[in-house]
């Protein structure tokens, strides 16, 4: 079945699983509502507004539904609303005919393969890419974990781990706080850490991110858990953190008892603004800052831990 | 990560059985989520309620990665199963379907409070009630 039917209204939040339920009687396959865009800038620590109390919601049905006397129908349902919940905001929007637009395929043209840095190559699983010499192909698909390279915080992140694995002696070991689906840390494997641990509070990103592992060869030096940082014993030449600056703030202290003396430290997912503040706190609590970069309205900070 | 969150939308489908036509396809496809992902993963977390219509709220960061939150079953589902019933009315305007008493009613609002984004008890069994007589049920 390649061809549906939508059918949109307007009704108060009180009203959707009531509308729902209705549609559902008549044959819907589901609905949609409460849908918000928040849009591409913004702070990532802005929590989500609510959504309005007034929601539009769309009902989807099989091609061959009546949408004339689905129409009727839920005319008809209007007065039993203002009945059961007070005169409210009911209406009809509009209906109309929709055809598979190839949803499922559709999002993959977000994700082709990519030079990120020097050496590093993004690419997703139904990409095939040969290394080019003195290239690193990273194989990473989108999904329920942050960290697909198409965002400006992680690429900064890569080209900032390629820059520090090319000074010597490289790190031997990283620890890559809040993993997402591993890359950074991955990363860090495939350019020869030998031992990385990747951490996050999120278990569906810990197993995410063990596969991701996999899939590039280096499960025998990446381990993901879901431990606290407090509780990770020992220290790492590389500690990699692609958070929000409010996060990175607060953890300081612990981010850098976990970095070895002489050791890097990369930050990420900073809005340009509230670099200056970062960047204060981190050399208060000893470390010196190497590098800088930004791009677009973020910016990633490279520090070396005071011998 | 820096997870920006640049979309968020609800959905009501069926427990299990989730795939790519609508809802599932237009909601999420216009935002670049893996879609297959997103069915997969919801299918495996509702298997237990299959057949069920249950509400989940998507939310999409800006590397159009994403997670997801099931939520407790509409208030229409849990009045059906109270009721003992199948199916709401189609025309609840002409026909009612059934009767559900007030304790059952109170008894679904407890339940929903956590998701309706009500004040209180109270308004939540408003909303319970509201929907009960919307879908042909005569509260007793």
């Amino acid at each position: 079945m390649t061809r549906w039917k939508s059918f949109s209204v307007q009704t108060r939040r009180e009203g959707v699983d009531a509308v729902t339920q209705f549609f559902v009687a008549h044959g819907s396959l589901g609905t949609a509502y409460d849908e918000q865009l928040l849009g591409a800038e913004g702070d990532p620590a802005d929590p989500i507004p609510p959504p309005p109390q007034v929601t539009r919601l769309t009902a989807y049905f099989p091609w061959d539904t009546d949408l004339h006397a689905l129409k009727q129908a839920f005319l008809d349902l209007l007065p039993v609303l203002s009945e059961a919940f007070g005169p409210g905001p009911e209406a009809f929007s509009d209906a109309t005919e929709i055809t598979d637009a190839g949803w499922a395929e559709k999002w993959k043209e977000h994700f082709r393969a990519r030079k990120i840095g020097r050496k590093i190559v993004i690419k997703p699983s139904w990409e095939t890419v040969e290394a080019g010499e003195g290239e690193i192909v990273l194989t990473v698909d989108p999904g329920q974990a942050f960290g697909t390279g198409t965002h400006e915080t992680t690429r900064m992140c890569l080209r900032m781990i390629e820059d520090v694995f090319d000074l010597s002696p490289a790190p031997r070991d990283a620890l890559d706080v809040g993993t997402g689906t591993g890359i950074l840390g991955i990363a860090a494997a495939r350019l020869g850490a030998k031992r990385v641990l990747a951490i996050d509070t999120d278990p569906v990103a810990v197993d995410i991110a063990a596969k991701n592992a996999g899939e590039n060869g280096v499960a025998d030096v990446f381990r993901a858990e879901t431990t606290p940082l407090s509780a990770i014993p020992g220290a790492f030449d590389l500690v990699l953190g692609n958070l929000i600056a409010e996060i990175l703030i607060d953890m300081a202290p612990e981010l850098l008892r976990r970095t070895a003396s002489g050791g890097h430290l990369i930050l990420s997912g900073i809005l340009a603004e509230k670099s200056g503040w970062v960047v204060e706190e981190f050399v208060k609590n000893g470390a010196s800052l190497l590098a800088e970069s930004a791009d677009g309205q973020w910016t990633a900070l490279l520090f070396r831990r005071g011998a | 990560m820096a997870k920006k969150v640049v979309a968020q939308i609800k959905l009501q489908i069926v427990a299990g059985k989730a795939n790519p036509s609508p809802p599932v396809g237009p909601a999420l496809g216009q935002h670049g989520v893996n879609i297959m992902e997103f069915c997969k993963a919801f299918n495996a977390k509702t298997a237990s309620q299959e057949g069920m219509v249950i509400p989940v709220v998507i939310t999409v960061f800006a590397d159009r990665s994403f997670t997801f939150i099931t939520k407790t079953p509409p208030a229409s589902v849990l009045l059906l199963k109270a009721a003992g019933l199948e199916k709401g009315s189609k025309t609840p305007k002409k026909e009612k379907c059934g009767q559900i008493t007030r304790d059952k009613v109170e008894e679904i609002a407890k339940l929903k409070l956590v998701d309706l984004d009500v004040k209180d008890l109270a308004a939540a069994v408003k909303t319970v009630e509201g929907t009960a007589r919307s879908m042909g049920l005569d509260v007793v």
